[in-house]
């Protein structure tokens, strides 16, 4: 009737602007779980990375202990295989060689080499380099910088 | 009508008050917790949520002069048990036998009879010293009441080689004798921490980074010894010490010109592969080259020429006359030999050993002379080499209440003196080396990741001048060179030295019937490269040095030399064993 159309469409909404839908109760509900679901997502992800990370973190260090016994017993294998008493072993049941009866000197005009005649020495102490600062990125300087507790 | 004010406000006002007053005081207490007692609270909240674990560091190694290993450590495990976890279940105790068995190459009855036997009380050590790889199997295989935990075990790859000279650790990893305990400090390093929160429990909470405090390293110690030259000196010792049905003995080798320690063997020692802590028999473990005294004997005449040379009282040709005999505050001196030689010149007092000589020396020289000399010499004063235990020695001077002047002239000779060997070849060595008393050193640096250190050598004092070193060079040469039978002469090498024989001192007197046979040597003469003290205690079949030690720097110096590159001095001549 035009007395009802005079009235204007019913107390609904203001007019939906062009392009965004109207925040009903239960869409900002929806929305609120779904970013509640994602925080919770979030944290389980990164809880489960964390976790995955200290294992990996755990597997590495117990690595690198094998590997480290694994170099102690090497170096102390070669010091074994490099022992005058192996050596003297090998010398006389393996090669059948005898100590010498007769010490023969010969002078040549060449110099000497420097350092013993001797097998590659099993450890060198070499002199430990003076290391400059290391460098560390931009982020981390700026970090420490920054007034943090 | 109004309201009564005055009661509302006084009420409201009280509440307020009491509301305010125990905010106040809630706000002081949390105040005081968080500002005061900060640190506090902080400490105890870490002792109560955190363990501290402590890492032992790994041990420095040892090594020889060249970088070879003398010792060194390699990671094992030490495996315990506990023998609560079968109280209730006996089967579990069967299951971790079997699990064990085939690891550690034993009978399953026999590990469940170890299990069993609850005589060692609930926790006990099973195994120690098990390979890193056996050990990480039975910690993965999870066996009931086994827990296998870090250990380091020390390892000697050249075996027995300087056994009283490393020395070894306790159970603790804590050095004990030798070079493992005077340098535990360095050789030891500091541990690290690790600390992790832990639940009410006490476990570990995982998941939760631990926090290390890093430690550091022990530091490896390179040696001036040399392992080939120790182990020849140590195989030649045990020869002669058997061949002379002898008790021990003593074989130094040194650099003259620095006092580098190249090789030091004495015997009786130990074995360190055979090590047995329960033995009571202490006297095995000290390096007797730096703990023994022993009267020198002949070769302190060298110390009397030098004395009475670089005062100006003598040279090599000056000459006294022997009769054979010397009478000295009461008493009758003759020469070793009960010889006499008529008139004789200072080279020829050395090269016939004569006491009455030496007793001439000392009368010109006066006593304050000769033991202020000796002093200098180093005798009766710690050569301070840095190994542990070493004795100072005694020189009883004219200062001392009993000091009588038949004192001096034993003095001269050797006798009634007391020095260790390394004292003597220390004070032998600044006769030919210039006139320097250089302080014997056996670390010649040490090193860890971050820190080097590395030891010069050390001259103590000048104790006669260049030119009386140079004439008493000459002297000992002619010693040994200038006789035709001398047991020490050298083939393709010029040398000096002098012989020592001595009778055993004991606490009534001396031994008449027992020795120590010794001999120091130098070599080459024109530029000493070695000295080399052989001293053998108690020799069965002959009691002289010129015997029995003498020989041995024969059969020693050359294949020593040849081993450092020393070209011979006598190149066309053909040198032999």
């Amino acid at each position: 009737m035009a007395t009802l159309d005079r009235l204007g469409p019913p107390a609904a909404a203001s007019p939906a602007l062009p392009g965004k839908a109207a925040w009903t109760p239960r869409r900002a509900i929806a929305v609120a779980l779904t970013v509640a679901a994602a925080i919770a997502l979030l944290q389980v992800v990164l809880f489960s990375t964390f976790t995955h990370t200290g294992q990996r973190l755990t597997n590495l260090q117990s690595q690198r202990e094998e590997l480290q016994a694994e170099i102690y017993q090497t170096e102390a294998d070669i010091a074994a295989l490099a022992s005058l008493d192996r050596t003297e072993r090998v010398a006389r049941e393996r090669l059948g060689m005898v100590p010498a009866r007769v010490n023969r000197y010969v002078s040549v005009s060449i110099e000497a080499p420097s350092g013993a005649l001797l097998p590659r020495p099993v450890v060198q102490i070499a002199p430990q380099e003076a290391t400059a600062s290391e460098e560390q990125p931009w982020w981390r300087t700026l970090i420490q910088a920054l007034p943090l507790p | 009508m109004p309201r009564n004010r005055s009661r509302l406000t006084w009420r409201v006002i009280a509440l307020a008050a009491f509301f305010l007053f125990a905010t106040g005081g809630l706000v002081g207490r949390l105040a005081y917790i968080q500002l005061v007692n900060h640190e506090r609270y902080i400490e105890e909240a870490n002792a109560e949520h955190f363990e501290k674990r402590e890492v032992r560091s790994t041990r420095g190694a040892i090594l020889d002069r060249n970088g070879f290993p003398l010792a060194t450590s390699v990671e094992v495990f030490d495996l315990y048990i506990d023998r609560r976890a079968w109280e209730k279940d006996p089967s579990r105790a069967r299951k971790t036998a079997e699990g064990l068995a085939p690891l550690l190459g034993q009978d399953a009855a026999a590990i469940l009879s170890r299990l069993e036997d609850s005589s060692e009380g609930p926790i006990a050590l099973l195994e120690s010293s098990l390979d890193y790889e056996i050990g990480r199997v039975i910690e993965d295989m999870s066996l009931p009441g086994v827990t296998v935990a870090d250990a380091t075990e020390r390892y000697y790859p050249e075996g027995d080689l300087a056994s009283a000279l490393l020395g070894f650790l306790g159970r603790d990893h804590s050095g004990l004798a030798g070079l493992e305990a005077d340098l535990d400090q360095v050789l030891a390093g500091s541990p690290s921490y690790i600390y992790f929160e832990r639940d009410g429990g006490g476990q570990p909470i995982p998941f939760v980074q631990p926090i290390e405090q890093p430690g550091e390293d022990g530091a490896d110690v390179r040696l001036t010894i040399d392992r080939y030259i120790q182990r020849l000196i140590e195989a030649e010792l045990d020869f002669q010490i058997e061949a002379h049905g002898a008790s021990g003995g003593t074989i130094l080798v040194m650099d003259p010109m620095t006092g580098a320690i190249l090789g030091m063997a004495g015997r009786p020692s130990f074995n360190l592969s055979q090590l047995n802590l329960d033995v009571p028999d202490f006297e095995i473990y000290r390096n007797r080259a730096v703990t023994d005294l022993y009267e020198p004997g002949s070769v302190v005449k060298t110390l009397t020429m030098a004395t009475a040379i670089d005062m100006g009282l003598v040279n090599p040709n000056t000459t006294y006359f022997d009769s054979g005999y010397v009478e000295k505050g009461g008493y009758e001196f003759k020469n070793w030999d009960f010889s006499s030689h008529g008139t004789t010149t200072m080279t020829q007092l050395l090269q016939f050993s004569l006491n009455t000589g030496a007793i001439w020396l000392s009368d010109l020289i006066g006593p304050n002379d000769l033991y202020r000399y000796f002093d200098s010499f180093g005798l009766g004063e710690s050569t301070h080499s840095g190994l542990g235990g070493e004795s100072t020695g005694l020189v009883r001077t004219n200062a001392a209440d009993d000091w009588y002047p038949s004192d001096l002239a034993t003095n001269s000779y050797g006798q009634g003196i007391a020095a260790t060997p390394l004292q003597v070849i220390t004070a032998i060595s600044s006769l030919i080396n210039g006139g320097n008393l250089m302080r014997p050193y056996i670390v010649s640096e040490f090193a860890n990741g971050k820190d080097r250190r590395i030891y010069e050598p050390v001259v103590v004092r000048r104790t006669i001048s260049p030119e009386s070193s140079a004439t008493m060079k000459e002297m000992m040469h002619e010693v040994v060179d200038g006789v035709q039978w001398h047991g020490a002469r050298l083939k393709g090498y010029s040398a000096g030295g002098k012989t020592g024989t001595t009778l055993v001192s004991i606490p009534t007197g001396y031994a008449l019937d027992s020795t120590i046979a010794s001999f120091v040597g130098f070599a080459p003469v024109e530029n000493p490269e070695i000295v080399m003290l052989i001293k053998i205690d108690e020799p069965k079949d002959d009691p002289l040095g010129g015997i029995v030690a003498a020989p041995v720097f024969a059969k020693l110096a050359p294949k020593i030399l040849a081993y450092l590159n020393v070209k011979p001095t006598q190149p066309l001549a053909q040198a032999g064993q």
